[in-house]
């Protein structure tokens, strides 16, 4: 039996090869684990530095380039989007994870050159110059305790985040796993490419207990109730 | 006699006297003189020297030059520029014996306008026109043998390296090992391509050559030079393809370094694309600069498809803007065109109009290869007539000590000489099933026959002449043997027919695998090309994906956020392309799948016969074409035949009506056209097969339709 970890870990890379596959994916970093502290395994992409965390403060744009330029991804879309999916393990649990999507501001060329793009089914959804590029995270923190019930409501454990706004965190049902992960984007942001490839992709096979709190079931959230049995 | 290299100079008074100096002593001085050549530098900046003499019988002679009146600082002048050449010198064995430089420089001041004081230093000479020959008579040279090495070290325009990478190679045999020995050869530059370098016509000056002749390399040189020698003129560069930028930057970097010991200011010389768009210096392009210079609108490629309703508007967007403003507006000192086969003749004469008075453009091209089937028009038609209907631009047949105009070279470095064989033979369709429409094989021919002689075919048999049987082939000083002695015939070209997908693809990523391992390349040694640029993305998806289950990462050369880089620049990634990113790159294996789609096309076999020189050339030493089916059965007997003729081009040049026919039949239909000919093929065949089963008889068509029909038939 696989661990969890070993699991997530491979339900990734299963996912990049069906990206790669079916030409959605231009460039990729495979998924790998690595224990940083006792009992604790820490799932990342190959060639993961910490550039993330130093570009806090700088526009969009410029975060954009640098991953770019270092590779810091597990996947590179057809469009320039970057997906990148990095989890937290203790004793096999998820503790913690940071799930996103960073498209390209500058979705110029393609919009410019659609003759090129057009007959590509893939490209379809992005060569509408009226869209507006934005990042989506998906971030989980179980490590985090908040006494304060007002805190606690606005630092929903699973949540999402759009636009890279700070206190943007839309409550989500529990950690998600990869395979939702790419799902939602694709789904979303690629749909006529998902039509097709979707059922190559491996099934949900990781399931995550619900985290989410009564109060924000009350408010606008992030449901995902099926629920396979294990 | 002295041969006379006109670099750019600061000093054309006196340039031109000691270059007429030269001249007239005719066959007592024998040598070649630089003018405005080397530059050398130094900790303060660029160091250039005014003019260099190099004689095998009195060695080198410096001549500090002089416009007017003598200076008061001749003697520390001499010093100093014998100190700065002896620095270059000195750095090169063959010139030393132990700590002795063996080809000291004698120094002369060169005044044709000053007076000469009598009281002149004989250590230190000056001297006129009048003087100067028994001066030259006077120096003596011990080391005559010197003199080709001399030469070579002064020719040796840059010393840099291109090839960055280090290798790790333990076996010597190793496809790795055999890259490296051919990149440390072909590290400097032949005596053509250094000309080319430095001669500056004031003026428009032509470059072309095959593929892999340099021109892209000669261009950053040539750039780097003027830049360094006039730091204030303003230069642009610009392109086609998208990936060129992020070599020109490297290149031009790396040679203003070299020459003047500083970084380039980029300020002053500018990389740029050719159409361009707002948004930062990055971006911008030499049709956006004008734009905004005359204040026009700027079109955008969307914009400006739609505006003139054409898939290709950058022609019709530049006529639109050349017609606008009412007097031109100089931007740029010099402009340097790459690619140039690819831009239509109004980008051309958008630069010219952009140019200062002395309109100095340089434009370099491939011969014998045009993607988009259309040749580049001679300069005449090229920058159009002025306001008497006189040819803007026309290259007179030009003395030979003049700078020149027009520089052909046609020494290929990319290619080896079967490799390149192939691609001829195969883009023109020289071996193939002869046509029945036309009686021949070939897919295209040009005109000027002697072209093949200017790009470096020798005619082995018979005559270069329409209508008569001619061999040619490449001779080894056009194709360096030493590109295809390191590996056997049968292992620098080889062909694969495949029976499915599948089958290719496994052959690739076993190929592949064992190029990564036992033959010590490295992942950016190796291309994919895909020939069919819309089905690249799908069919290199399939490959990619096995090589990723192998654990070995590629990526697909495509439109990314800087489009200027074209191989992983960590050198851990195979490059997957389709064509047209993969101009102007090249690497040691290149792979080219699904071949097939390049035998033969309704209404574009041209473009993929083109298709295929194009992705064949793009390999510094082996090549694998593959493909499926059918049709790569076929590509592949026709390079057997290649193969079989010993890589000679063996053929009959077809007569100028020939050649209309091969033009006509083979030319890239429209879609338009495609269904129009299909359409009516369908319906003559119907017709025919009518009145032949009787169902419908001659007698009942109407008379004057026939007679109509019979006409078209007439001029056959």
């Amino acid at each position: 039996m696989m661990s969890v970890a070993d699991e997530t870990r491979e339900q990734v890379n299963r996912i990049i090869e069906e990206l790669v596959g079916a030409g959605l994916a231009d460039h990729q970093n495979y998924a790998t684990s690595r224990e940083i502290a006792n009992e604790t395994v820490l799932i990342d992409f190959s060639g993961s530095n910490n550039t993330a965390a130093s570009l806090k403060n700088l526009p969009y744009i410029d975060i954009y380039s640098e991953l770019f330029r270092r590779k810091q991804y597990n996947v590179l879309l057809l469009d320039g989007a970057l997906l990148q999916l990095q989890y937290t393990f203790k004793n096999d649990i998820v503790i913690k994870h940071r799930l996103a999507f960073f498209p390209s501001p500058d979705l110029e060329e393609y919009q410019n050159h659609p003759e090129l793009y057009e007959e590509e089914l893939l490209f379809v959804d992005i060569v509408k110059r009226n869209i507006v590029a934005t990042p989506v995270r998906i971030d989980f923190d179980s490590t985090v305790v908040f006494d304060d019930e007002d805190e606690r409501f606005h630092h929903a454990e699973s949540h999402m985040s759009i636009g890279q706004y700070k206190n943007c965190r839309i409550p989500t049902y529990s950690a998600i796993s990869p395979s939702r992960f790419f799902e939602f984007i694709l789904c979303s942001f690629y749909n006529s490419a998902f039509r097709k490839i979707h059922a190559k992709l491996p099934a949900h096979s990781v399931i995550h207990p619900k985290v989410i709190l009564q109060e924000h079931e009350q408010s606008i959230h992030f449901g995902l109730e099926t629920q396979q049995c294990e | 006699m002295t041969d006379i290299i006109r670099g750019s100079t600061r000093k054309p008074v006196s340039s031109e006297q000691l270059s007429e100096f030269f001249e007239s002593a005719g066959n007592t001085l024998d040598g070649e003189l630089y003018i405005g050549y080397p530059i050398i530098a130094a900790p303060e900046g660029a160091f250039p020297i005014d003019g260099v003499w190099i004689s095998p019988t009195k060695g080198i002679v410096i001549f500090n030059l002089t416009e007017n009146r003598l200076s008061e600082t001749i003697e520390d002048e001499q010093d100093e520029s014998a100190n700065r050449l002896e620095t270059k010198f000195r750095s090169h064995k063959a010139l030393m014996k132990g700590r002795k430089l063996l080809a000291a420089p004698t120094v002369i001041t060169f005044a044709p306008a000053a007076e000469i004081p009598t009281d002149i230093d004989p250590d230190y000479p000056v001297c006129n026109s009048a003087n100067l020959h028994a001066l030259i008579d006077k120096i003596e040279w011990e080391h005559g043998e010197l003199y080709e090495s001399v030469l070579s070290v002064i020719q040796s325009i840059s010393t840099i390296r291109r090839s960055k990478r280090s290798r790790n190679t333990n076996d010597p045999e190793s496809r790795g090992s055999k890259l490296k020995f051919l990149e440390d050869s072909i590290a400097n530059l032949d005596t053509v391509q250094g000309k080319a370098v430095i001669e500056t016509v004031k003026g428009v000056q032509r470059i072309r050559g095959l593929a892999g002749s340099g021109k892209t390399i000669i261009l950053a040189l040539k750039a780097a030079y003027l830049h360094t020698q006039h730091p204030d003129w303003k230069i642009a560069i610009t392109f086609n393809t998208r990936s060129l930028k992020d070599q020109f930057n490297r290149l031009i970097n790396t040679f203003v370094i070299e020459q003047s010991g500083e970084e380039p200011d980029w300020s002053k010389i500018q990389i740029l694309n050719a159409w361009g768009a707002p948004g930062g210096s990055e971006r911008s392009g030499i049709y956006y600069e004008y734009t905004q210079v005359h204040g026009l609108e700027f079109l955008d490629y969307r914009t400006a498809k739609g505006k003139f309703n054409t898939h290709e508007p950058f022609p019709h967007v530049c006529s639109e803007a050349l017609k606008q403003p009412k007097s031109a507006i100089p931007v740029f000192d010099v402009i340097l065109i790459d690619e140039a086969q690819d831009f239509a003749p109004e980008f051309f004469r958008l630069c010219f109009s952009m140019l200062s008075d002395e309109k100095m453009l340089v434009y370099a091209y491939d011969e014998l290869q045009s993607l988009t089937n259309s040749s580049l028009p001679p300069p005449t038609e090229l920058f159009g007539n002025d306001e008497n209907g006189r040819p803007l631009v026309k290259f007179d047949s030009i003395a030979r000590n003049e700078p020149q105009q027009d520089i052909i070279l046609e020494k290929c470095y990319r290619n080896s000489r079967p490799v390149l064989a192939t691609a001829h033979a195969l883009g023109f369709g020289i071996y193939r099933t002869p046509d029945s429409k036309t009686g021949t094989g070939l897919i295209q021919m040009f005109d000027q026959q002697s072209l093949w002689l200017d790009v470096g075919y020798a005619v082995v048999e018979g005559e270069l002449e329409e209508g008569k049987h001619v061999k040619l082939a490449r001779t080894s000083s056009s194709s360096p043997t030493f590109l295809e002695n390191h590996s056997e015939l049968d292992d620098l070209i080889q062909f694969g027919s495949f029976q499915s997908v599948e089958d290719q693809c496994q052959w690739i990523v076993d190929s592949i695998c064992r190029n990564l391992t036992e033959d010590e390349l490295q992942p950016s040694d190796i291309i994919v090309i895909n020939p069919d640029p819309i089905t690249t993305r799908s069919e290199s998806a399939y490959i990619r994906k096995a090589l990723l289950k192998k654990r070995i990462n590629s990526h697909l050369a495509g439109v990314d956020r800087s489009p200027d880089s074209f191989f992983d620049a960590d050198n851990s990634s195979v490059t997957f392309t389709g064509i047209f990113r993969a101009k102007g790159n090249e690497a040691g294996m290149v792979y080219v799948i699904n071949a097939q789609d390049c035998y033969s096309s309704f209404g574009s076999i041209a473009t993929a016969r083109n298709r295929l020189f194009t992705a064949i050339t793009r390999s510094k030493s082996w090549v694998r074409i593959v493909g499926i089916g059918e049709s790569m059965d076929a590509l592949t007997r026709e390079y057997i035949a290649v193969k079989e003729a010993h890589f000679t081009l063996d053929f009959s040049y077809p007569t100028a009506d020939v050649r209309r026919s091969i033009n006509i039949i083979n030319r890239d239909m429209t879609p338009e056209e495609k269904k129009a000919v299909k359409s009516s093929t369908q319906q003559i065949e119907r017709i025919v097969s009518d009145v032949e089963n009787g169902r419908v008889l001659l007698e009942d068509l109407p008379p004057e339709m026939i007679d109509r029909f019979k006409k078209l038939f007439k001029n056959d």
